[in-house]
């Protein structure tokens, strides 16, 4: 089972870089072409010179977050998580579902087997909920290396403030959605 | 923007050589993870950028101000929200739209609404991680519980920007 999600990792990483070069490239090239085109070279250069500041913070923090993002990856203690979400942690386990989440590194490769992971060490419903709700909305690695080089500071931070609450919100109503909508006999996920 | 660098660098290079000194084992493995999170931005996220860059002049800003800009008021987070169902994308192009619709005069609550849409619906993930992994019981709990996150942020992001006076 793990040599399969590791292999499966692999080979869509290493698609998903090269398609996603190819297409970047083209997406840079054509978008500069018809710039050029259709307002002239000054356009051009006026665009190059908003994307310094962009540029000089990329190559400033991105080393930097990316480096934390792999040691939090390597030495987050997988049993540390599993004991604080267990059935039975109510409230608490909706709290720390939604730090955990916040802090989680890495993309779905990373999160949803360990979701899974959770369900089968006796999760509840409502903090796995939470933590996916979290880790998708709040995700501090993703913010920090997609989301403030493109888009500056403001956006994020107003976004980090109206989003806070939500995944105990999330969390909450799941717990109250379970008391009529039940899982399926015999367990959820992949055997 | 120096002082928050140098903070950021002094305390990864902290972390790093503590764990040097006491668990040297592991370096190797943090080096393997750094490499591998990190080509995507040595060559996808600056193209990006720069395509990003020579779109946004080109967008119809008058277009994107009466649907997404402030003027767009409450019917702009709905009008945000089905946008950010409606784009399935990895990051990687989803945040270069993102700066092209802020430099274009998006409101900051309507890019919100949009991108806790994007984020909670996300079916470049949903459909082939989270569906064969969890099953369609856990998503769809998951999407019930959820349903209503992005136009509840987008409010809050009204009430926000309010505060600050931002925007």
């Amino acid at each position: 089972m793990k040599f399969w999600i590791t292999s499966l990792c692999k080979g869509l990483r290493a698609i998903v870089w090269d398609r996603f070069f190819a297409l970047a490239a083209i997406a840079a090239a054509a978008s500069g072409a018809l710039l050029y085109e259709l307002k002239g070279a000054d356009a051009v250069y006026a665009a190059l010179e908003d994307d310094i500041p962009v540029f000089t913070l990329l190559v400033l923090f991105l080393p930097a977050v990316l480096m934390l993002a792999a040691i939090i990856e390597v030495m987050l203690p997988k049993g540390l998580v599993e004991r604080w979400l267990g059935a039975g942690s109510g409230f608490r386990g909706i709290m720390v579902a939604t730090f955990a989440g916040a802090f989680t590194p890495g993309g779905p490769f990373v999160s949803f087997p360990l979701v899974l992971a959770l369900y089968r060490a006796g999760a509840a419903w409502a903090p796995l909920v939470t933590y996916i709700t979290s880790w998708s909305i709040l995700s501090m690695v993703r913010t920090l290396v997609f989301e403030v080089p493109l888009v500056g500071v403001e956006l994020p931070m107003v976004r980090y403030l109206a989003c806070i609450l939500l995944p105990p919100v999330a969390g909450v109503t799941a717990q109250f959605i379970t008391r009529f909508y039940r899982p399926p006999e015999g367990g959820i996920g992949r055997k | 923007m120096i002082v928050v660098c140098s903070i950021l660098w002094g305390v990864v290079a902290a972390i790093l050589f503590t764990t040097w000194r006491r668990r040297p084992e592991l370096i190797p493995e943090i080096l393997k993870r750094f490499r591998s999170n990190g080509r995507i931005f040595v060559g996808v996220v600056p193209l990006a950028l720069l395509a990003a860059g020579f779109l946004a002049p080109l967008v119809p800003s008058d277009l994107v101000g009466r649907w997404l800009g402030d003027e767009a008021g409450v019917a702009g987070l709905f009008i945000g929200m089905l946008a950010g169902w409606c784009l399935p994308v990895p990051p990687v192009i989803f945040y270069p739209v993102i700066a092209v619709l802020l430099k274009a005069g998006a409101g900051l609550p309507q890019l919100v609404a949009l991108i806790v849409a994007w984020n909670v619906f996300a079916l470049h993930r949903t459909l082939p991680m989270e569906l064969p992994l969890m099953g369609g019981y856990f998503v769809s709990l998951r999407l019930m519980s959820s349903i209503v996150l992005p136009v509840v942020a987008g409010f809050a992001a009204m009430g926000i920007v309010e505060l600050l006076g931002l925007g």
